[in-house]
């Protein structure tokens, strides 16, 4: 049981009329983890979601959160799963402490002290109605009921949504806090990805298609590198292939290559291909460089 | 169940008390109509119209249950539509079915106060001018008139939660039918016999409901 997957995704296909969104994907979130899914737009991050938060059966193989059937779960199963849905939905028109009082009846573990101690830090009182609430106050008071509940598993749909830097600061330190001390298990996605730098364990970069890379944050980034080639009168520039993984021309006329490759395979390739490596330089990247390497810009 | 009676009056409670009061003054309304009817008209010429031609004094009451139950049905579920709200719930620990049937309950409750007021206001009001006869007539003739408050709400419910946009016009016509056959008849007691077919007709949206429900959960399909 301490070993079996949080998460299991086993040849999962989705199918949106004719237009495929995953097929034959499959990954594991072990327990304890704090997981990343990472991917550009309409690559199916919310649809993969969806079907671990059990709002959508799969198409084909199979989708199980905490060994149950993800479109199936049972209450005892949903009562260990906490969920931040995109926009921080909340019942709006309750006050922090009707919020605090509905939420509590339904988790036999609620902390309350959790709860409070995320929910003081905004300075309202808590007769305050949830709907006059700035999205970033209500982010807090939603965090706030998620962990309160004292699930095993928090599943945060791009919680970033229409946040500050501040409390998306405030929202992620005390994420990462509570996460680490109860050996939580966190899956997150995000479009501000270098704050997931900060968070995350483990990554999984979805591309289109359902091409999927798992792979823990540090083994990544110290895999995947980040060259770059002077601007060239010819303008001859690389293709993508199996050493260069991706290619793109900067505005200045540089080229950006990125592989999972160390700086000889990367100048053999480029001259395999008639362009000549000469100043081809190594450049520090972020994860936010990193996954826009991986999965192109556009 | 408690904490979503919690959550429910929570949202309700504000309309739900407008829509009580708007009936109370609707029943106010019909009570002064016909005092002043029995002012200006003597009470065997009133007696006769109603019992010999069938004049329904309190006609006006027919359409108030119906605009109750929808009224009430947009109160309930429209937030819970809007954003998607229902997700909340649907993670809940509790099944999906149980979930939309306890909200149908308290929907069901609420609504069954406001119209037991109205019946009972109708009551008193014919016994105030009628003989105890036309009570219970009045009752008899106002049931599918309820009924149809329920099939409003039901009718409601189902049109909300649906997702597809083309089964909603289809719900929508099943729901506006339904209604419309509570108000076939204007006669005194002129469904008595068809209450109970009419009964279940409405009785049948209620696990109706829930085909939305699953369809609104599994994204619209």
């Amino acid at each position: 049981m301490a070993d079996q997957p949080a998460i299991e995704v086993d040849h999962l296909s989705h199918y949106y009329g004719r237009r495929v969104i995953y097929q034959d994907l499959s990954f594991t979130v072990p327990p304890g983890r704090i997981f990343g899914l990472l991917g550009k737009n309409g690559v199916g991050k919310t649809t993969l979601i969806k079907l671990l938060m059990g709002f959508l059966p799969p198409a084909g193989g199979r989708c199980r959160v905490l060994g149950e059937p993800s479109h199936a779960l049972t209450p005892a199963t949903k009562r260990r799963i906490g969920l931040v849905f995109e926009g921080h939905l909340a019942y709006d028109f309750m006050t922090i402490a009707q919020a605090e009082r509905f939420t509590a009846a339904w988790y036999p573990t609620w902390r309350r002290d959790v709860f409070y101690d995320l929910v003081d830090r905004l300075g309202l009182p808590y007769s305050h109605r949830i709907r006059n609430m700035s999205e970033g106050q209500r982010s807090q008071v939603v965090l706030g009921l998620v962990m309160a509940q004292d699930p095993d598993l928090l599943i945060l749909d791009d919680y970033t949504m229409g946040l500050d830097a501040g409390y998306r600061r405030l929202f992620l330190d005390y994420l990462v806090h509570y996460a680490r001390t109860g050996a939580k298990t966190v899956l997150v996605t995000s479009h501000v990805v270098q704050d997931l730098e900060r968070l995350v364990d483990d990554v999984v970069f979805l591309r289109r298609g359902g091409d999927v890379l798992q792979t823990s944050l540090p083994a990544f980034m110290g895999a995947f590198r980040h060259y770059r080639l002077p601007a060239r009168s010819d303008g001859v520039a690389p293709s993508p292939g199996s050493v260069l993984h991706g290619v793109e021309r900067e505005p200045d006329g540089t080229v950006s290559v990125f592989a999972f490759h160390d700086a000889d395979a990367v100048s053999a390739e480029l001259g395999r291909q008639g362009v000549d490596p000469a100043g081809l330089t190594a450049i520090p990247m972020t994860l936010e460089d990193a996954f826009i390497g991986y999965t192109g810009k556009y | 169940m408690t904490a979503l009676f919690f959550k429910e009056w929570i949202k309700l409670r504000l309309i739900w008390g407008l829509i009580l009061a708007g009936n109370a003054a609707f029943c106010l309304y019909l009570f002064l109509d016909m005092r002043q009817q029995f002012r200006i008209e003597h009470a065997e010429m009133l007696y006769y119209q109603a019992s010999r031609i069938g004049r329904l004094f309190y006609a006006d009451l027919q359409y108030v249950p119906a605009l109750t139950g929808a009224a009430l049905a947009v109160a309930q579920f429209a937030p819970e539509m809007a954003k998607g709200r229902l997700r909340l719930s649907m993670h809940l620990p509790i099944s999906l079915d149980g979930l939309i049937l306890i909200h149908l309950t308290i929907g069901l409750i609420g609504l069954g106060v406001i119209l037991a007021f109205d019946l009972a206001a109708l009551a008193a009001t014919v016994g105030t001018f009628f003989p105890g006869a036309f009570v219970h007539s009045a009752l008899a003739t106002a049931a599918p008139w309820m009924l149809a408050g329920v099939a409003a709400y039901l009718g409601g419910v189902l049109v909300l939660l649906e997702p597809c946009r083309p089964l909603q016009v289809v719900n929508l016509a099943v729901a506006g039918g339904l209604v419309t056959l509570c108000h076939l008849s204007t006669r005194f007691n002129g469904a008595d016999h068809a209450l109970p077919g009419l009964a279940l007709m409405v009785g049948l949206l209620l696990p109706a409901v829930l085909l939305p429900a699953r369809r609104f959960r599994d994204g619209g399909r």
